[in-house]
């Protein structure tokens, strides 16, 4: 057996007098090392200092990992295309390049309360809590995984990890040398130009730099016409990692995007008598860049130290939205093993956030915003009776400039009466942060003709974001949830697989639009104002719950299928003028897929996917059934050609609207050619 | 203040749990198990006896490319609980300057090259091993995955192929196993 020279005190010590401290904790002699037979061996445990690095048996949560053979059949360029088959994800496509993503509910362009991560870099995007889906790319053929985390994730990964989390990872430099050469052409000027170049460095140490340029197939209008709002992105990154020697390795990443896109959107308008609204071309430009650093020291025989720091700068440009943020974060987070089978997991983090608002239809009083946060969490594992009990117990501590001090503690239960089967149970307490356009948001949301809100005068409903001069409005607090989950997966033989979740969330302090006393205004012309202000006068139940099967028929054929469940209710006790009780109809109540992946020869495979999605009774988006199909033909081992379609069951269907501008888009049946080359 | 002090008791309970200070089975380097796993393999792996008998002792073990073992293996080597023969250890960076051996832990990131260097190896009753995710795909034998534990997966057909016995002990701690064609994972 190795020493256990690095116990948990020793390593909380070393952590307490500073990181570089524990940095330098010496690794053992290598005479430390006892040499084992086969059984021994098969049972040391490997410290990986990851916030989630687990085998999926014994993780106590509702998560699915979407592995190489996912990220391969996807039915388009970009990542959301990637997550339509997570049984509880909701997705949809608003047009081009806009998505709403949620997990269990609350599916929506802004706000849908989940946390978003790419290599451990948020993306959630502060200003409207969703995340900016036109602006996340990557080379799928780099991407190692994707895992999706259904529920409340706040004792590890924080606020705004309240519904869901999903993290995008990257393969290592290493496991992507050689280069790489795609391009793919498809209908309704679908594009895509990619290249990626793997190398050497130095001993134990690989780099890969990438670019890639795509353009999303362009959506319909109601009426038919082309929305013309086909989506170009360019991106261009590197990846780095290094370290000969185990004891510490390092990466170094970095990307840098630049994007444009038109949209036709219906902006309210004053002065655009008798409709109020003003139809306007909106071209957006979009660029941003990342750098990220993180290191892995081993602390011992038993422990890791992980540190990493990034700085993330976003910013978009359109007459809709003019934003830029720049974000600072810093982490350390050690990983201790202990005992027979136990784990301690602590951590600390900072983050720091600068965003200026321009001139555009959302708007931001002040227009610069400053965030500030710093947290420390603590986990601990404990197998009880042998290997069958596992009992995790966490809490984050969360201080931020916005709300103050947000604790979220967790606890969950794992029984694994066998290896093939086992029984998760949880509670946990998890809060969403209001966003910066809940905070200080400033824009006109309707204009009504005159006669609704004053008999000759026509009425404005103005977003006037939180009154912080008025203390009769109080404080905006953060938004909280209390979950109760159970879940179970089963093994019931080598081919078939079974995983059900179920789940209850009681939610309090949401964040809903109240009404204020109307005020006069004449400039530009006179007008009664009805203002609206961001209160946490909402909240509400949430149950459901996830059904998946994995059957594996042979070596040819692998059948999966996913059903979910969403029931949400909201209540208030104040006047709601624009519908809140209704969110839970911003949902499909029910979604379904079964996804078929087929192998009829070595060289060939393939798959059909289809995906069912309820009506959404809040947009009055009709029930859709679509499906994807796709065709591999590997036509040597450097040469793959793909064939894809894309909703093919009709010629076009709305899935979702954007938030706040009443336009309505239409997603079209598609098709593209890919082709890959690697060397 | 109140969940600082359940912070502070979290942190006492767990360090102060007796468990605490057993002796664990664990590492923060997973090299040092394949190390080990490659000495054990030559007493799990049966070659054919005419490549056995010129060469009675001793194993032959070649690492082909970067080392990631430094001194592991001659210092494994030189434990009798491992192998009962001598080994000579060896190390190329090309299979041209690789001499024969019984198993040749291929450390190739590039998929073309390790390609190339599973198909040469084939032809010979050579017991392939490496760290790279797509490795029994490629023809390779035994494959070292990294979770929780240091998995082994095996492609039982491969080995075969290459006229090699792997006793049935080794395929018990398999996490998986590729053999008649098909696909089998074990759960651990």
């Amino acid at each position: 057996m190795y020493p256990n020279k690095a116990g948990p005190l020793h390593a909380l010590l070393a952590m307490g007098m500073g990181t570089l401290a524990a940095a330098q904790t010496p690794a053992p002699a290598q005479d430390d090392f006892a040499w084992m037979d086969l059984e021994q061996l098969s049972h040391v445990r490997i410290v990986s200092a990851s916030k989630r690095e687990q085998a999926l048996q014994n993780i106590p949560a509702a998560i699915t990992a979407l592995g190489k053979d996912d990220l391969q059949s996807a039915p388009g360029f970009r990542i959301p295309t990637l997550l339509q088959t997570v049984p509880g994800l909701n997705t949809a496509q608003i047009n081009s390049s806009t998505w709403a993503i949620s997990a269990r509910g609350f599916q929506w362009q802004f706000g849908p309360r989940m946390l978003v991560m790419m290599d451990g870099r948020s993306i959630y995007t502060p200003l409207y809590g969703g995340v900016m889906w036109d602006v996340q790319d990557y080379l799928f053929e780099d991407l190692a995984r994707i895992e999706v985390v259904l529920g409340p994730g706040g004792s590890i990964w924080g606020s705004n990890a309240m519904n869901g989390i999903i993290n995008i990872l990257s393969k290592p430099a290493r496991e992507t040398q050689g280069s790489l050469l795609e391009a793919g052409l498809g209908s309704r000027n679908q594009s895509l130009v990619a290249a990626r170049q793997g190398f050497r460095i130095a001993e134990g140490t690989y780099g890969r730099v990438y670019a890639k340029h795509s353009e999303t197939a362009e959506s319909y209008l109601p009426s038919g016409d082309d929305a013309g709002d086909s989506h170009i992105l360019t991106q261009t990154g590197f990846r780095s990692d290094g370290g000969r020697t185990e004891s510490t390795t390092w990466t170094l990443q970095g990307d840098a995007y630049k994007g444009s896109s038109w949209t036709e959107i219906d902006l309210p308008s004053i002065s655009a008598p008798p409709s109020f609204i003003e139809t306007v071309r909106d071209q957006i430009h979009t660029r941003g860049a990342n750098l990220l650093g993180r290191s892995l020291t081993a602390l011992g025989d038993s422990g890791k130290l992980s540190l990493q720091g990034y700085f993330d700068y976003t910013d978009r440009e359109g007459r809709f939205l003019d934003y830029t943020v720049r974000t600072w974060d810093l982490e350390a987070q050690s990983t201790f093993l202990h005992g027979r089978d136990n784990k301690l997991d602590v951590g600390v983090g900072l983050r720091y956030s600068d965003s200026h608002n321009g001139d555009s239809y959302l708007t931001l009083l002040p227009p610069d915003q400053v965030f500030k946060v710093f947290n420390a969490f603590i986990q601990e594992e404990w197998w009880l009776a042998g290997d069958k009990v596992c009992l995790t117990a966490g809490l984050k501590l969360e201080h931020n400039s916005c709300t103050g001090l947000e604790p979220e503690p967790a606890l969950r239960l794992l029984w694994k009466p066998t290896p093939a089967a086992s029984l998760w149970a949880g509670i946990s307490q998890a809060s969403r942060l209001p966003s910066s356009f809940e905070y200080a948001g400033y824009s006109d949301l309707k204009v009504l003709p005159p006669g609704a809100l004053h008999a000759q005068l026509p009425g404005i409903l103005r977003i006037e974001g939180y009154p912080g001069q008025d203390e009769n409005h109080g404080e905006l607090s953060a938004e909280h949830l209390t979950a109760f989950e159970i879940g179970s997966r089963l093994a019931l033989s080598e081919h078939l697989s079974l995983e059900a979740n179920l789940f209850y969330y009681d939610y309090s302090d949401l964040v809903m639009l109240n009404t204020g006393a109307p005020y006069p205004e004449t400039q530009p012309v006179p007008a009664v104002v009805l203002p609206l202000f961001y209160r946490n006068s909402l909240h509400g139940e949430n149950y459901g719950g996830e059904l998946s099967v994995t059957c594996e028929v042979n070596n040819r054929l692998r059948v999966r299928a996913g059903l979910s469940v969403v029931h949400i209710q909201l209540h208030t006790s104040v006047y709601d003028p624009i519908d809140y009780e209704g969110d839970e109809y911003t949902t499909p109540r029910h979604q379904a897929f079964i996804d078929l992946g087929f192998k009829p020869a070595p060289s060939v495979q393939g798959s059909l996917t289809l995906r069912y999605a309820d009506s959404i009774g809040y947009y009055r988006v009709p029930a859709s059934t679509n499906l994807d199909a796709r065709l591999s033909w590997q036509a040597s081992p450097e040469i793959e050609l793909t064939l894809v379609g894309q909703n093919l069951l009709e010629a076009s269907h709305p899935e979702q609207k954007p938030a706040l501008i009443p336009q309505s888009y239409e997603i079209p049946r598609g098709f593209f050619l890919k082709a890959t080359w690697k060397y | 203040m109140s969940t600082l002090r359940l912070l502070l008791l979290l942190l006492l309970a767990s360090v102060l749990s007796p468990s605490g200070w057993t002796a664990p089975a664990t590492t923060t380097n997973p090299n040092k198990l394949k190390a080990n796993y490659l000495l054990l393999f030559a007493k799990y792996v049966g070659w054919p006896d005419k490549l056995k008998a010129p060469t009675p002792p001793p194993w032959h073990i070649g690492i082909l490319g970067e080392d990631p073992f430094g001194n592991m293996l001659e210092e494994a080597a030189g434990n009798p609980k491992l192998s009962g023969n001598p080994v000579v250890i060896h190390r190329a960076h090309s299979l041209a300057t690789l001499p024969d051996c019984h198993i040749v832990y291929i450390n190739l990131p590039n998929p073309r090259e390790r390609r190339n260097a599973i198909n040469a190896l084939r032809q010979n009753p050579v017991l392939t091993v490496a760290s790279d995710s797509d490795f029994l795909e490629e023809g390779g034998m035994i494959l070292f995955g990294e979770g929780e534990r240091l998995l082994l997966n095996i492609n039982l057909d491969q080995a075969k192929a290459s006229s090699l016995t792997i006793q049935s002990s080794l395929l018990e701690v398999t996490s998986r196993l590729v053999t008649g064609g098909k696909t089998t994972i074990r759960k651990r």
